[in-house]
């Protein structure tokens, strides 16, 4: 079994792009030095913050709640939360609830669980069918994803974060990347950057994404070796009607055959993120229907809402 | 070589494998190495790593649930 290129204990991990090999001490050390890197190269932090961590009971989100309590305890202007949406999804998300209580708690950190049903007075299955009534051409992650984005921000701001992490990881950036290549999306490409919101809305609070240049894979074997990976592997039911499925596939088929390539691809990623960041500079506008912020006269997910029929105003 | 197995989340299997790295049983099984992460009695290992009799193996998926 290979071993570890700095010691000489057995091996959790060899990063092909690399060329190394890390036991379970030194891929600890690694990752997080390599996450430190990330932070500073960024700017995600500043000595005085109220950092909400967006905790789905996953392993990343899990695995990026447990990093940064580790490094607050080095930080004493920092205070860490964990903020939870639950979209409703049965037999899923009861689950991932679970495994979040038991790491906030282990941790004791402060968290905040808001469900769909409250804030938007519907499940997200119940949303899914009623879209589907109603012939709405929508895939399940249209509403997941713009309800979810609406809530962190809200609830964030409320709890009195100065900073929302997410803990997408290099593997969903170039996923979504990708995707926007395929749709034609290029004017969506500059919000790929590790950290959005910077000079926008009042009410719009900063997001970076912890794990920016760290693949799945690593994220995954920090939870493993950390005791935060979920204690059972469930599987969202919409997860596969969604085109990121295929592009995920496609992606590991070439890092596997050439080790390097979801760098490249980031590498790739970052040079368009900075040539079109003018071109496709969002101005920050408030949503005239609920006050939050929006790229438009009315925010994305108050469009939903009419388009589903569960808000009634008039314009 | 008799070893247990299993994919995270899914039921335990028993089995007879040939003496191979996991990297080869991997491909047999159609388990991509960078989608799943070999665990050897709830250890982390590498997919070089040779079964022995009685192991009880996990492959953990790298995919995030949603």
């Amino acid at each position: 079994m290979a071993k570890c290129s700095l010691c000489d204990r057995d091996a959790v991990y060899c990063p092909r792009y690399e060329g190394r090999c890390y036991c379970r001490e030194h891929f600890v050390k690694w990752f997080e030095g390599k996450v430190r890197k990330t932070i500073r190269k960024f700017s995600f932090f500043g000595k005085e913050e109220h950092i909400v961590v967006a905790t789905s009971g996953g392993k990343d989100s899990l695995a990026a709640l447990y990093f940064l309590h580790k490094l607050s305890r080095r930080v004493p202007g920092w205070k860490i939360s964990a903020l939870l949406i639950d979209e409703g999804i049965k037999g899923y998300r009861d689950e991932a609830i679970k495994d979040f209580l038991r790491v906030v708690e282990r941790l004791g950190v402060d968290y905040k669980i808001v469900s769909f049903k409250e804030e938007i007075g519907y499940s997200l299955d119940e949303l899914v069918q009623m879209g589907y009534e109603r012939g709405l051409p929508y895939k399940p992650c249209t509403y997941c994803g713009v309800f979810r984005r609406y809530l962190l921000n809200k609830h964030a701001r409320e709890l009195g974060g100065t900073v929302l992490v997410t803990a997408h990881n290099l593997d969903d950036v170039v996923q979504t990347f990708l995707l926007d290549l395929y749709r034609g999306d290029v004017k969506k490409i500059p919000r790929l950057g590790p950290v959005t919101g910077v000079s926008s809305h009042p009410k719009f609070v900063r997001r970076v994404k912890l794990f920016y240049e760290v693949p799945e894979k690593e994220v995954t074997i920090y939870a493993l070796l950390n005791d935060v990976y979920p204690s059972t592997f469930v599987e969202c039911p919409y997860a596969r009607f969604s085109p990121r499925w295929q592009i995920r596939s496609f992606i590991n088929r070439m890092e596997e055959l050439y080790p390097g390539s979801k760098y490249s691809l980031l590498k790739s990623l970052l040079a368009l993120v900075d040539a079109l960041k003018e071109k496709y500079r969002e101005r920050p506008r408030t949503c005239k229907i609920c006050g939050e912020p929006s790229s438009g006269e009315i925010c994305r997910a108050c469009q939903l809402k009419m388009e589903l029929g569960i808000l009634d105003v008039k314009l | 070589m008799k070893v247990r197995w299993r994919i995270l989340g899914g039921a335990w299997k028993e089995e007879d494998w040939e003496e191979a790295p996991l990297e080869k049983i991997m491909l047999k099984l159609g388990l991509s190495p960078e989608e799943y992460i070999p665990s050897v009695n709830g250890k982390v290992v590498t997919p070089d790593y040779i079964p022995k009799e009685g192991d009880e193996i996990t492959f953990v998926p790298v995919v995030s649930g949603g």
